[in-house]
């Protein structure tokens, strides 16, 4: 590296001549030819001229046609993938314009990991990149190497041991292994060159652990996936930009005197998007990248009176305990789990009373014993009855069962298993072989139609082999449930897809839903928008604080009403407001 | 070759590669070529690999491709031309050849003076002289990179008697008058050993990427100044330039943009070639004239100084 003389003024020269006198490399061991011609290992005239006819064809001269196209051509077409406009203009202009080094920012659904793995492969093809390191969350690591393998025949490792990091040149690996210490000083020493991290909403704090880490690596070519560039405030995105392309919005102090009106307010849009611009592409949903069309239908259930009785009495149990504020004896979070279990199913709320009960005083365990005995007494579900309804009309085709419990996917099991249709189940806990292998059933074996899936086993999983959906539930969080419509709802879908949400009649749920349906039109507007209706409420937990404060300040169900009605006001204006001056409506 | 070869090139490629590889073949019309090749299947089914006989249909143009379903289409960077192109990497790498030259006098005189453009001479050509040179032919590939790459072929040739070094050597030779044995008789002793040829055919390269049209150099420099200056920007306020971090990320940009040439060889040539010296006699007696140098493998005629 050049010694360097730091501009004060930038029109100084930083470097000298010497230090960009190129370097001769011979890739080549001259003793090998020797050797060759040494044994007369002669060959044709015209295999000579031959050979290097094949070296012209393979020349690279410019980037004004992408290798992979053709490259990739037939593989692509068995496999039934057609690289689409927006992707092919993301490729050519992180190569061309940015220089190797972008935040691909697309809506979900739109194929960031394709556009990384076409980058990817474009590089290597190029002969401009050999060493290759994709950091992703752990549940990702398999399904980024069957991808890479599927679509771009590449076939990266998944390393274990210390050594195989410098050993092999494709490695996909969790950032929590990778940023074992162990790990770290290994990978410190390499220079990558193109580090790939997926997710990288997770990196927007330069205090944390994983921030730090990624910025140690030492990189030529650098992408960051994630869908979520903007989630709370300027600052992040400040921090996501400086890990990218440091210097690129200055340092934080000019940033926050050019850009931040609040923390949550932009100011100078036009230099900051143009900023952005350079070093981020968000491809959204539009005239030009459409998907088939998706029907969301919602199922209101009539619950039994004892479903109604249970729901009743823990709501009133929720209450009574969230208004003794600190005088509490149950978390705030526990009550907002317990809230939220018994709109799924009496099993998932039984589970949660259980562990309140050896926890709470014995005073406090007698209301509590009684709730459990009500739960664990209630044989019968209103949803799952709808569920076999809805299997019953549509045998043959491939259904996808959400909930946010482990009680209630078992529950859906058992009850399936007894009519005679057999599931496969699918949760946050597997093993990474184990979820590729049932998703691997789930897709080829016609035995099984049904897939039970948990919220944490079905992130980032792509099911677009699949069109139909049942929420069993609902989360709280908005985001939540279109990140679970887009797992079939995404590029590689041909056909129409059906969401149906269940919603048991009298219960918060309903009114939830009733609340983003009609009010926020939730299912019509675009994600970008949807996330600045989250992003209104701060983190994604708030929201779902708010929803419960509605809950359990109403004494009567009018005034339930009223308060989430407010709470959809708050939304509406909010995002209003956000049109006339946040960074969402117009940066991304 | 173009840029982006055509697709005629690519298809005169893949029958020579045939031709040369000795696979049958049809041209079943123009667009149309139909083969039978060996294709190894991979140890991963079967261990030893096996090897199977493949009928392949390829067509050049995509729009041939959609006339003849089930042909596969061959193009710069298609799976199929990577193939061919792997297939040779066994082959061609070193090769021995002599340019075949009868020295009939008045024949070479004609030859002589046609290089030179004249008429008729103010000399009388005595007295030639026929001696084989060897010759070392390496091509390479020099791929000029910073954080973009662009490749050339150069092909250099030096006389192992002289150490003349001739740039563009290949394209100079006629391959039609080359046979691969080594002459008989007359071939002059090499001044120098093999290794000692390679060595100054790499200072050549050296001078001639000195030559080379510098803008990719400057471009490249100027986008690391850039970046440095960004970097300067973000680390200045921190108060951590010069700080192990900073010095750590202008490494990274200049690992990125510092100009590097890779000079792969992709093949290497022994060649005899037959030089003629021509003692002259000039027509009027007041002048003298050194000999004259012919080489008709180079068409290059030149005085003996």
């Amino acid at each position: 590296m050049p010694t360097l003389t730091l501009p004060f003024a930038t029109q100084l020269s930083l470097t000298t001549k010497e230090e960009f006198s190129p370097e001769l490399i011979f890739t080549a061991d001259q003793s090998e030819i020797l050797k060759s011609i040494h044994r007369g290992a002669w060959d044709t005239w015209e295999a000579f001229t031959l050979r290097l006819r094949a070296e012209e064809l393979v020349l690279h001269r410019d980037f004004s046609d992408l290798l992979i196209l053709p490259n990739l051509k037939e593989r692509w077409e068995q496999a039934g993938m057609v690289p689409y406009e927006h992707q092919i203009n993301t490729v050519k202009k992180v190569i061309g314009e940015m220089r190797g080094r972008a935040i691909l920012a697309d809506e979900v659904g739109l194929g960031k990991t394709i556009e990384a793995g076409m980058i990817i492969k474009e590089y290597l093809l190029r002969g401009l990149v050999k060493k290759t390191l994709i950091l992703t969350p752990a549940s990702l690591c398999r399904q980024w190497a069957a991808e890479l393998s599927q679509k771009f025949a590449l076939y990266p490792v998944i390393p274990r041991h210390e050594f195989e990091w410098a050993k092999y040149d494709l490695i996909v690996a969790s950032i929590d292994t990778a940023k074992q210490v162990k790990h770290r000083q290994a990978l410190q020493e390499i220079y990558f060159d193109l580090l790939v991290v997926d997710e990288a909403h997770k990196l927007k704090n330069p205090l944390t652990q994983n921030w730090q880490f990624v910025n140690s690596l030492r990189k030529k070519f650098f992408l960051l996936l994630t869908a979520t560039p903007l989630q709370n405030d300027l600052k992040e995105l400040f921090n996501l930009i400086s890990l990218l392309r440091p210097g690129q919005l200055g340092s934080y102090k000019s940033f926050r005197h050019r850009f931040v009106q609040d923390k949550r307010i932009a100011k100078n849009h036009e230099e900051l998007r143009t900023l952005l611009g350079q070093v981020m592409i968000r491809n959204k949903r539009g005239p030009q990248i459409t998907l088939p069309p998706r029907k969301v239908t919602t199922m209101p259930l009539t619950p039994t009176a004892k479903e109604m009785a249970l729901y009743r009495a823990i709501t009133y149990f929720v209450r009574t305990e969230y208004r003794k504020g600190e005088r509490a004896s149950v978390n705030p979070l526990t009550l907002l789990t317990l809230q939220r279990e018994v709109c799924s199913s009496s099993f998932a709320a039984a589970n949660t009373l259980y562990k309140l009960c050896g926890k709470a005083t014995v005073e406090k365990q007698k209301s509590i014993l009684s709730l459990l005995q009500m739960a664990a007494g209630l044989k019968e579900n209103t949803k799952m009855n709808l569920v076999e309804e809805i299997l019953r009309q549509a045998p043959t085709e491939k259904l996808i069962i959400f909930t946010e419990y482990l009680a209630t996917q078992e529950y859906i099991l058992a009850r399936l298993k007894k009519k005679g249709i057999p599931a496969l189940t699918f949760d946050g806990k597997m093993s990474a072989s184990k979820k590729d292998f049932t998703i691997g059933r789930f897709r080829n074996d016609p035995r099984y139609p049904v897939l039970i899936c948990t919220e944490s086993g079905g992130e980032g999983i792509n099911l677009q082999f699949c069109r139909s959906m049942i929420n069993y539930d609902l989360p709280w969080n908005p985001m939540r449930l279109e990140q679970r419509i887009g797992r079939i709802h995404r590029l590689g879908q041909t056909r129409e897809t059906y969401v149906y949400n269940l919603v048991t009649q009298g219960t918060i749920e309903e009114r939830l839903l009733r609340l983003l349906v009609e009010k926020v039109r939730l299912f019509e507007v675009v994600i970008g928008d949807l996330q600045r209706i989250i992003s209104c409420f701060g983190r994604a937990t708030s929201f779902e604080s708010k929803v419960l404060k509605a809950l359990v300040e109403a004494d009567t169900e009018s005034e339930l009403d009223q308060n989430l009605s407010a709470l959809g006001d708050e939304i509406i204006q909010k995002m209003s407001q956000d049109k006339e001056g946040s960074l969402w409506s117009d940066l991304l | 070759m173009a840029i982006t070869p055509t697709p005629q090139e690519i298809r005169s490629f893949v029958l020579d590669t045939l031709r040369v590889s000795g696979y049958p073949y049809r041209e079943i019309d123009e667009h149309l070529l139909m083969t039978e090749v060996i294709v190894e299947i991979p140890p991963l089914f079967f261990d030893p690999a096996r090897l199977e006989k493949q009928t392949l249909n390829l067509v050049f143009e995509p729009e041939w491709a959609r006339k003849y379903p089930g042909a596969e289409l061959v193009t710069k960077g298609s799976y199929r031309l990577g193939w061919f192109i792997e297939g040779l990497k066994e082959r061609g790498a070193v090769t021995l050849q002599s340019y075949a030259y009868d020295l009939i006098p008045a024949r070479t005189q004609r030859e002589i003076l046609k290089l030179l453009q004249i008429k008729e001479a103010n000399f009388y050509f005595h007295q030639p002289c026929l001696k084989i040179h060897p010759h070392l032919l390496v091509n390479y590939r020099l791929s000029y990179r910073t954080d973009e790459i662009e490749e050339e072929i150069v092909s250099l040739g030096i006389d192992m008697v002289t150490g003349e070094i001739t740039e563009d050597f290949l394209s100079t030779l006629p391959g039609s008058k080359l046979t691969p044995k080594i002459p008989k008789e007359k071939i002059e002793k090499q001044s120098f050993p093999l290794e000692e040829a390679f060595s100054r055919l790499s200072r050549r390269l050296s001078e001639l990427v000195k030559e080379k049209d510098p803008s990719w150099i400057e471009e490249s420099r100027k986008r690391y100044e850039e970046e440095l200056c960004y970097l300067y920007a973000y680390y200045q306020d921190e108060e951590k330039v010069d700080t192990p971090e900073f010095r750590a990320r202008a490494d990274e940009m200049y690992q990125k943009y510092r100009p590097q040439v890779f000079v792969h060889p992709i093949n290497v040539g022994l060649l005899y070639l037959p030089e003629v010296l021509y003692i002259l006699h000039p027509k009027s007696s007041d002048t003298t004239l050194p000999p004259l140098r012919y080489r008709p493998a180079l068409s290059k005629v030149d005085w003996a100084v």
